[in-house]
């Protein structure tokens, strides 16, 4: 497949333009006639009992046309997982955590609102609360869902023999690791415009990852059909994971329906940090064993993770946490058992990676130590274990493309890491170091929505021959817009600049499931190239009827069917669709593909089958300065080797590994979301700090192509996969640096500064191993 | 409470408004004169979101209560598109894949723009340390400051102004 | 947010100051970087602001007769923009320079920051070792007073109703003062310093003559331990020196355990970064 036009070119986003010049509308920019503002009351506490509600002096203040609670909803319970349906829209009886919605306000001014807010009066009756997920699952705990033990769910998988494989094992490492919540930090903060329509439906204006599934679970909270909901994502800006179903848009439309008028509900940033979805906190305990020359024996895992008040995505990521990296290497023999625990906090939701990250993190940590052990080096203790191309694993995900051990060995000659490592070597006040780290990923899960998993694209060529693209997916800023183009283009053979996609519209667009498990290039690709071939199917055909050759020997290019024998020989789309149009009374032309992966539902017992049609690998090596003096870390150099099948766009790949590798650098070393008594102490942008310009390194990208069957034109995909493994590529780095490792998140100075303190008193052994605080919240 | 009259230069548009006191120039921006290309991130000057650039200089918009902005000249992202051609400055953000989201760009150019306005041959350093007051969580900055730094090298080389 | 504020724009100092003493609830306002935002944050309510930006000459840094007058409205770029400021007082550019960001600096005003009274305030320490002091007006009469009897607690200066800050007034140090500003935060970009240091030092013959030495973010009210400046004097300026006026810097700080660090990472911070100041400001001049 060489010789394309637009696949595998670096090209500037078709949208970017737009971005630039301020003229993209995102939802906040959005200005609707009547339209009201609204603004939630948050919960206080993290535990009550909802005594009394009294909003007489909020509906009484000047400027508020409504004032809603409980009362005012469908009372329906309601979640994003059909087994885990704990939501409502606003508390019924009690509150589970600091953020949860009480009521909300519409006026004619997000100040009133807010400031009526303020006039509503809440009696609560406090509950004993409990936030750390270990003491939650304790006899005896508070009770925050009826839950036993406040367990949400429990996971466990089991393939080979594991005792026995660990028994043989020449090294049996043990460890725990516990990775913190961090919190998405996209630029703009969760929102939702929701105007009322005739009947019982809605016009929804959301910046969501899941245009078509979201408004599935909103029905059931509103008590009406999925098509009475109509949603338009408009241009968004980031998401991360964290915008999936948002409690925002329904209490929004509930003010809509009482108000009658277009609603807009914005959190301004504190309440984002407190009251979004921020990863899932996880303690992981790991055993590992392995044979002499670095052969992996067998892998036991048990993965605690921390649900929050109600539960959004924790049950997966928990899951997919358990079991993901044993498609990293190639296990036999494993057992995971995960839980899933209520907390009176925040509840967690998807943050890039999906718990794959949390225990890339652990796995390669361990590694890591064995190599160090067994006297091997990161990358060949990696290459014993590595997976080829056709290779089906213990659960039995087919891995048709693999380019794992090249990302091994690009990585590693691209940083020369193998070369200018320090091993602990290191004298003076700033000690060098080197780590690295590889992972894996999917592209698509069809574990995630059982029912459903595919793509699907509508082709309008019109009479100018103007091709315009209707999908399902989402482009929440990842550059899938450009990347469909670009598909869409060579797929009919048009030129890119006569190619528009649209934006999501439930009216108009086909059902798409959106963006996760880094799915968009793969699947929602693949429901773009099957629609660009129905397309150029139905334009050779009018293109044959026109030239009056047979189908077979016509080809389509720069938006023109041509002879291919004699090119000079040739029609325009533009020709093609208007005489189609004009002959069948004004009919357009317009063809549809779809694409139904070669996936299953895993097993419910054995946890078996293919949930992909494809995966990834990646490895990072992160180059890092110890000050050992104030023990803070500094990123100096960055080197990611990505396997993606096919890259259809190396500009916009590059962009994905650069921010995936950024925000892996802030959870590894200054993000944290500090909590004390279930609050949230540092929700402003000065004290939960993501990394500024001037704190990070130029990271050097390189793509593998193993050009994947399962994947269109070969592609696979980088979302997640960018950020998976970087924190445990720079805790290996420290631990080269300075000879410690630190097992928990995130590696801090001041957690450095006085894990040095003690390595020094203890005159010591520089294998010790570091700092490894208990799980949950966090202290300052 | 009394409305204050103020009179302000936008993208060489004379505006004149009648505002509260509790109001943030980013409100005259965005609702008042309905230019919404300027973003609100944070609403408390740490992102950077909101940055324009007023009488010459790069600040948040957020920051800036109305009445303070009475007289001053203007300029936001609008103002950088002259009948509708962007800037270079745009157009390499662009063609270098400094956009993503977009969500933090408006913001992110203006700063740039000052920058250049100021220094047309800054390095790499200058340039980080120019928009270490504008956040982005989707592209590690790097895309950007390659596009800063080739604006600077496109416009020395043909000997012009941002 | 404020549901309303009222907003005065006076253009004289005794219009402000009137207003300031008459009106309940007003409250000055110069960059609104601190205002502002306490303001968003529901941390202050107030009912007016009075805006000084439009009283003319308190903009300006001048020198006059063996001092230099700063303006309180002169913002942090000015500041740094001063070939005044620069030349007398490297360490309070350097200081200034190390606020926020771009953005922030061109509003931020030198006056503002120190009537925030922060006890991290980047430009007090400087401030302190340059033996500053203010001029505080109340419309028609002045009064002058030392940078640390103005700075009273937390968030509290010793500005009574009705006062307004004007002018700080520094005397020229000495040419021989070699000075350095060094701050430790966890972000490189945009940051809050968890520890903050200024130093001047002077020597003759290679010894110290005289050591001056100011903390911030490490006690209610940024301070000079003089314990740790007397260590100094009579000693060569060495490793020696520096870490025994440290170490003494560290037993003199009194640092809270917040969201940002532990009260013992501080400490810990205190006396690497005097040892780093010192160093520092024997470098830039040797």
């Amino acid at each position: 497949m060489s010789g394309m036009t637009y696949v595998g070119k670096r090209i500037p986003p078709v949208d970017g333009w737009e971005r630039a010049t301020g003229r993209a509308e995102y939802v906040t920019d959005i200005k609707l006639p009547g339209m009201l503002h609204g603004k939630i009351l948050r919960s206080p506490l993290p535990h009550a009992r909802l005594v009394s509600i009294d909003t007489s002096a909020a509906e009484a203040f000047p400027g508020v046309k409504a004032v809603v609670t409980y009362a005012d909803s469908p009372g329906v319970m309601f979640g994003p997982i059909a087994a885990f349906e704990d939501w409502y829209i606003f508390a019924k009886d009690k509150v589970r955590f600091v953020g949860e919605e009480v009521a909300a306000v519409a006026a004619v001014d997000e100040v009133t609102a807010a400031h009526a807010v303020g006039l509503i009066k809440v009696e609560y009756e406090e509950l004993p609360a409990v936030f750390d997920m270990v003491e939650a699952m304790q006899p005896g705990a508070p009770n925050i869902n009826g839950r036993e033990n406040n367990v949400v769910m429990t996971f466990k998988v089991e393939h080979g023999e594991v005792d026995a494989a660990l028994a043989v094992a020449d090294l049996v490492l043990e460890q725990t690791y516990v990775t913190n919540q961090v919190y998405q930090a996209y630029m703009e903060t969760m929102a939702g415009v929701v105007r009322p329509e005739a009947g019982d439906g809605f016009t929804m204006w959301l910046p969501i990852q899941i245009p078509n599934k979201g408004r599935l679970i909103y029905a059931k909270a509103l008590g009406i059909r999925p098509e009475d909901i109509r949603v338009i994502k408009p241009f968004m800006g980031g998401a991360f994971g964290g915008k999936m179903e948002v409690n925002l848009h329904l209490a929004a439309a509930v003010l809509a329906r009482k108000t009658g008028r277009p609603v807009r509900m914005v959190n301004d940033r504190a309440e984002d940090i407190i009251a979004g979805n921020p990863r899932v906190p996880m303690r992981m305990d790991l055993k590992m064993g392995f044979m002499r020359d670095g052969r992996f024996t067998a892998k036991e895992t048990r993965v605690i993770g921390g649900n929050g008040g109600r539960t959004v995505y924790a049950p997966p990521i928990t899951s997919t946490a358990c079991y993901r990296v044993d498609t990293l290497y190639t296990f036999q023999n494993v057992r995971a058992v995960g839980y899933v625990v209520d907390t009176n906090t925040v509840p967690t939701g998807a943050f890039r990676g999906f718990g794959n990250s949390q225990m890339t993190f652990a796995l390669e940590s361990m590694i890591d130590e064995a190599a160090d052990r067994l006297e091997l080096d990161p990358v060949e203790i990696r290459r014993r274990n590595a997976i080829s191309s056709g290779y089906v694993s213990v659960h039995g995900w087919e891995v048709a493309s693999s380019g794992q051990l090249e990302t091994l060995d690009n990585a590693a000659r691209l940083s020369g890491l193998l070369e200018r490592r320090s091993r602990g070597t290191g004298t003076g006040t700033i000690r060098r170091g080197m780590g690295l780290a590889s992972c894996n990923h999917v592209s698509g899960n069809k574990a995630f929505f059982p029912t459903f998993d595919g793509s699907s694209s509508m082709f309008r060529i019109a009479e100018d021959g103007k091709v315009t693209v209707f999908h399902g997916e989402c482009d929440m800023g990842q550059g899938q817009t450009t990347v469909f183009a670009q598909m869409a283009a060579e797929g009919l053979g048009a030129r890119m600049e006569d190619v528009t996609i649209a934006v999501v519209d439930t009216q108009v667009s086909p059902f798409g499931l959106g963006s996760f498990a880094t799915r968009g290039t793969t699947i929602g690709g693949w429901g773009i190239k099957k629609g660009a071939e129905a397309a150029k199917e139905l334009i050779l055909q009018a293109g044959a009827e026109h030239l009056g050759v047979e189908l077979m020997a016509l080809e389509t290019g720069g938006s023109d069917v041509y002879v291919r024998s004699d090119p000079s020989r040739r029609v325009t789309f533009a020709q093609l669709s208007r005489d189609f149009m004009f002959r069948n009374g004004g009919m357009p032309m317009v063809a549809q593909g779809h694409y139904v992966p070669n996936t299953v539902v895993p097993d419910p017992t054995t946890k078996y089958g293919n949930v992909s049609p494809a995966y990834v690998f990646g490895t990072h090596v992160a180059e890092v300065e110890v000050d050992t003096e104030t023990g803070e870390v500094i990123v100096t150099g960055y080197w990611a080797s990505h396997d993606v099948g096919r890259a259809i766009n190396p500009l916009l790949l590059e962009g994905q590994v650069e921010g995936g590798v950024a925000q892996g650098i802030g959870w590894a070393l200054t993000e944290d979301m500090v909590t004390r008594d279930g609050h949230v102490l540092n929700a402003t942008f000065l004290d939960y700090r993501i990394p500024g310009s001037k704190d990070l390194p130029r990271v050097v990208s390189d793509f593998v192509e193993p050009v994947d069957i399962n994947g269109p034109f070969g592609a696979k995909g980088i979302g997640e996969p960018a950020l998976n493994p970087v924190p445990a590529a720079i805790a290996n780095a420290v631990y080269d640096a300075i000879g410690i490792r630190f097992t928990s998140l995130p590696i801090s100075a001041e957690k450095v500064l006085f894990a040095l303190r003690e390595k020094a008193a203890r005159e010591g052994d520089p294998r010790e191993g570091g700092a490894a605080p208990g799980p949950g919240a966090e202290e300052a | 409470m009394t409305k204050i009259l103020i009179s302000l230069t936008v993208n060489g548009d004379l505006h004149e408004l009648a505002v509260s006191g509790h109001q943030r120039l980013l409100d005259v921006i965005r609702d008042h004169i309905g230019l919404t290309g300027t973003k609100e991130g944070c609403g408390e000057g740490e992102c950077g979101a909101c940055t324009v650039i007023m009488d010459g200089l790069p600040v948040n918009a957020c920051l800036v209560l109305a009445p303070q902005a009475d007289g001053a000249d203007i300029v936001t992202i609008e103002g950088l598109t002259v009948d509708g051609t962007m800037s270079l400055l745009q157009q390499q953000f662009v063609d270098k894949g400094a956009v993503q989201c977009g969500f933090c760009s408006p913001g992110m150019i203006m700063t740039a723009k000052a920058l250049l306005d100021g220094d047309p041959h800054p390095d790499e350093t200058a340039v980080r340390e120019a928009i270490s007051g504008n956040l982005c969580r989707c592209t590690g900055y790097e895309k950007i400051v390659d596009a800063v730094l080739s604006t600077a090298a496109v416009l020395a080389s043909q000997g012009e102004v941002a | 947010m404020l549901l309303q504020l009222e907003y005065a724009a006076p253009a004289s100092l005794e219009e402000a100051c009137g207003l300031l003493s008459r009106v309940e609830g007003a409250v000055a306002l110069a960059g609104g970087t601190d205002v502002v935002v306490s303001m968003n944050h529901g941390k202050a309510s107030p009912s007016l602001v009075v805006d000084l930006k439009r009283i003319r000459g308190l903009d300006e840094v001048v020198e006059t007769d063996g001092f230099v007058e700063i303006g309180a409205l002169v913002s942090m770029t000015k500041l740094m923009g001063s070939a005044t400021a620069r030349r007398w007082f490297p360490a309070l550019v350097q200081a200034a320079a190390s606020i926020g960001c771009w953005q922030v600096r061109n509003l931020a005003t030198i006056g503002g920051n120190l009537c925030n009274a922060s006890p991290s305030a980047d430009t007090t320490p400087p401030l302190l070792i340059y033996g500053a002091s203010v001029v505080v007006s109340d419309g028609t009469r002045t009064r002058e007073s030392p940078i640390g009897e103005f700075l009273v607690g937390p968030g509290v200066t010793a500005l009574a109703k009705g006062e307004v800050l004007t002018t700080l007034r520094i005397p020229m140090p000495p040419a021989d003062l070699q000075t350095a500003y060094v701050r430790r935060a966890i972000r490189r970009s945009m940051d809050i310093p968890l520890v903050n240091v200024a130093v001047g030092l002077r020597l003759a013959d290679g010894y110290v003559t005289e050591a001056r030495i100011a903390l911030g973010a490490v006690a209610p009210v940024p301070f000079r331990p003089a314990e740790a400046e007397e260590v100094l004097v009579g000693r060569l300026p060495d490793a020696a020196a520096f870490q025994d006026a440290a170490s003494a810097a560290a037993v003199a700080a009194r640092p809270i355990t917040d969201v940002r660090a532990s009260a013992e990472y501080r400490s810990a911070m205190v006396e690497v970064f005097v040892r780093r100041a010192l160093a520092s400001a024997i470098e830039v001049s040797a």
